[in-house]
């Protein structure tokens, strides 16, 4: 079989093709950012088979949420870290709730997809701002989508939806 | 292969080594080796794409056809995606025939050569121009639907393409089922002739997404084949199966998918049962097995 040069030049890009990091925030980093000056205490979060099924049942996520990653805050709230399917990989993001139950900020932490990337502009992650358990918290619907970045929005909005459920079921009376 | 043809080529790829290296990448890519999906390049978003396609194996002999696809593809919308592709083949068959003359898919043979001796070629085989249109979306509708057509010509014939694609995911998007419908037309001129035919494929498939990065699935393909372009009178039905997996990445992605040809396959008049061994259809219509590789690299312009 006689082989054409020119055909493999595709794959010796693929190797010289670089790739990026994209990790925005550390844990500590996060927790400053959304509640400056505030210490954190770790909560021993043990979900019952009830509290998760209740989840699922409210945001419809599949992917298991890690009850190690919550924390309640001096001055108020909690902070508590998720995650979500992207396209490629896993999208890690932070929820600060106030200590109303109202989501005061969300921020992207790590985000490594090819593209999506303005789920980390300002005048997307505001729309959460004020969001409680009782909210519908629907892309397209009290939540806008960004065209072309879909799928980490649905997964995002979904995964808020997920984490006010677990305040709902297991912190709001633990408070 | 000649002169123009490899400069065409080198000339695209060339173009697209320079975009590569100086751009941040974008994607939009499915996990299946031969089955369109509705993830389709956001708008303002390229994508370079390169196919290598293997048909191998016949009833005895050897037999090998590459089809090799250079593509550059376009959200000109979030929803509607245009794509330039360079079709060119490779053909290597020696006694392959179920009677033992030379011959097969992607050959061109001289009807007054030797039958029986070895043949090969590299030619230029068309330029197609495709475009996928997404009607719903399978992320926020129940379901994914969109609509293809792609007009193909070379110096060998022409085809006309349309397919409609339809998607549904489950489990957070890890797993994803998804079928096309695929009608084909077209006119090739080879070996002195002109042939006319077209095609139902019907392709299904459903992948999984197994850890980040990485999907498995599995695609079946029906080809039914008529004669004439307007799905005159059928010629064969046919059957394949075979794995696909597939990686994806912020910078690219590849997916590798094989095919068996089962030994199901239906003749519908005495040229086509001849050409039958064990259930499996060869002649000038197809091989035992079908490998596809393809490698898409997104990237955007530098000056928008």
């Amino acid at each position: 079989m006689r082989w054409i040069p020119a055909l493999t030049a595709p794959l010796a890009l693929i190797v010289t093709v670089p790739a990026a990091a994209a990790v925005y925030f550390t844990t500590e980093q996060a927790q400053q950012a959304m509640f400056p000056g505030a210490s954190f205490a770790q909560v021993p979060l043990q979900l019952t088979d009830q509290q998760r099924r209740t989840m699922y049942d409210r945001s419809g996520v599949h992917e298991p949420f890690k009850s190690d990653r919550v924390w309640r805050v001096s001055t108020g709230g909690y902070f508590v870290i998720d995650e979500v399917v992207g396209k490629h990989e896993r999208i890690k993001y932070a929820v600060a709730i106030g200590s109303d139950g109202a989501i005061k900020q969300i921020e992207i932490m790590e985000y490594r997809e090819s593209y999506g990337y303005e789920v980390r502009e300002l005048s997307w992650r505001q729309q959460f701002v004020g969001k409680s358990a009782s909210s519908p918290l629907k892309l397209d619907g009290d939540i806008k989508n960004i065209g072309g970045a879909t799928l980490s929005c649905k997964h995002i909005t979904d995964g808020v939806k997920r984490v006010l459920a677990m305040y709902e079921v297991a912190l709001r009376h633990s408070s | 292969m000649n002169r123009y043809c490899a400069r065409l080529v080198n000339a695209l790829l060339t173009l697209a080594t320079v975009l590569l290296v100086a751009v941040p990448a974008r994607a939009g890519e499915g996990p299946f080796a031969f089955i369109y999906t509705l993830d389709l390049q956001p708008k303002g978003t390229f994508q370079f794409e390169q196919w290598e396609y293997l048909q191998a194996g016949q009833s005895q002999g050897d037999y090998l056809f590459l089809t090799n696809r250079s593509e550059i593809e376009y959200g000109f919308k979030n929803w509607f995606q245009i794509g330039l592709y360079i079709n060119t083949e490779y053909t290597y068959a020696y006694q392959n025939g179920v009677d033992g003359t030379t011959g097969g898919p992607g050959t061109n043979i001289d009807p007054n050569s030797d039958p029986f001796s070895p043949y090969s070629s590299f030619r230029f085989k068309s330029i197609s121009f495709e475009n996928i249109v997404r009607l719903m979306n399978p992320y926020t509708d129940a379901f994914g639907f969109g609509l293809y057509f792609e007009p193909a010509i070379g110096p060998y014939g022409y085809e006309l393409e349309w397919k409609f694609l339809f998607q549904k995911n489950f489990l957070d998007d890890r797993l994803v089922l998804a079928a096309n419908i695929v009608l084909e037309t077209e006119q090739e001129w080879r070996s002195g002739t002109t042939e006319y035919a077209s095609v139902i494929d019907t392709i299904i498939g459903a992948s999984y997404r197994f850890a980040d990065k990485w999907s498995l699935g599995v695609e079946a393909r029906n080809h039914r084949e008529f004669s004439g372009q307007a799905f005159n009178s059928p010629e064969h039905s046919a059957y394949f199966i075979g794995p696909t997996i597939h990686y994806s990445s912020e910078k690219w992605w590849a997916t590798l998918g094989w095919r068996h040809q089962l030994p199901w396959t239906q003749a519908f008049n005495d040229d086509q049962q001849s050409v039958i061994v064990n259930g499996q259809i060869f002649g000038g219509e197809h091989a035992g097995d079908e490998i596809m590789l393809r490698v898409g690299i997104p990237f955007k312009l530098p000056w928008r």
